[in-house]
């Protein structure tokens, strides 16, 4: 935990793992988490304009101070984990959190068992 | 053009002007995010800020690592907001194979960064309503969004 520690009581539900910023524009969908291992200004503010909830650094990366004063005035919580980016989906996914696809098709038809 | 267009065109009002510098990846984006920040203390509603959001962001990119610097200009109608991205840059060499997804002329720094993934110029025209492009080689370039609510 690195920033925005007062936003953390949301319920997170999904999450996305990208490393490239116009991908997560062009998938996205508000209200998920962003797992990347890219650390540059940049992320904080694509993350902000999506809409996401958070975001996950992998491989151990660590935002910078300028990062994280930025992620703190977006009210974004910033997490970091030494798993790599497939252990770090995998552990979430086992958590129960969903990728975009899934977000997507429960956006178009509705919970399942409907 | 529908009548209710044209008098939502009328009741077009200028905003502001944001200045956009070109080749500054430490501030590219902040633009995108001012605009946001003033739609949202406006009242407009989550699924419209974020189009419009994702709209100034793509474009704004497009100016830092294209265009050499530029500026956007934002309007509001009532029901409608309408930004103009514009930049006297190079220009875009073929317009129809920008549009196309994956499609790019980033630079290796540019893709380090986590850009360059040639979805800019597609996920402005996912997210707005009415898009329309000047450009050509050495003319500059005019991205002109229109966001309804």
């Amino acid at each position: 935990m690195l920033a925005g520690s007062r936003a953390l009581d949301r319920e997170v539900t999904h999450a996305q793992g990208s490393d490239l910023m116009s991908d997560v524009l062009a998938f996205s969908q508000p209200g998920a988490l962003l797992v990347t291992g890219l650390v540059n200004p940049q992320v904080i503010r694509t993350a902000d304009v999506a809409g996401m909830l958070g975001v996950v650094f992998v491989r151990g990366k660590r935002p910078d101070q300028a990062m994280i004063q930025m992620a703190e005035e977006a009210g974004l919580p910033l997490l970091s984990t030494r798993l790599g980016m497939f252990d770090a989906c995998g552990a979430l996914y086992q958590g129960g959190l969903r990728g975009m696809t899934h977000l997507t098709r429960l956006r178009e038809n509705g919970p399942p068992g409907r | 053009m529908a009548p209710r267009d044209d008098n939502r065109q009328d009741r077009l009002q200028f905003v502001q002007a944001f200045p956009i510098k070109g080749d500054d990846f430490a501030a590219a984006g902040s633009v995108s995010l001012a605009i946001k920040k003033l739609l949202k203390e406006v009242g407009f509603p989550p699924e419209t800020l974020r189009r419009v959001a994702i709209t100034a962001f793509e474009a704004e990119m497009n100016v830092v690592m294209y265009g050499g610097g530029g500026e956007a200009l934002l309007y509001m109608a009532p029901g409608m907001v309408r930004l103009v991205v514009r930049d006297q840059g190079p220009g875009i060499e073929n317009l129809e194979l920008a549009m196309q997804e994956g499609w790019s002329t980033a630079t290796d720094t540019m893709r380090e960064m986590g850009f360059g993934a040639g979805m800019g110029l597609p996920n402005i025209k996912k997210n707005s309503d009415r898009l329309d492009i000047q450009t050509g080689p050495g003319r500059g370039t005019i991205v002109q969004a229109e966001i309804d609510i």
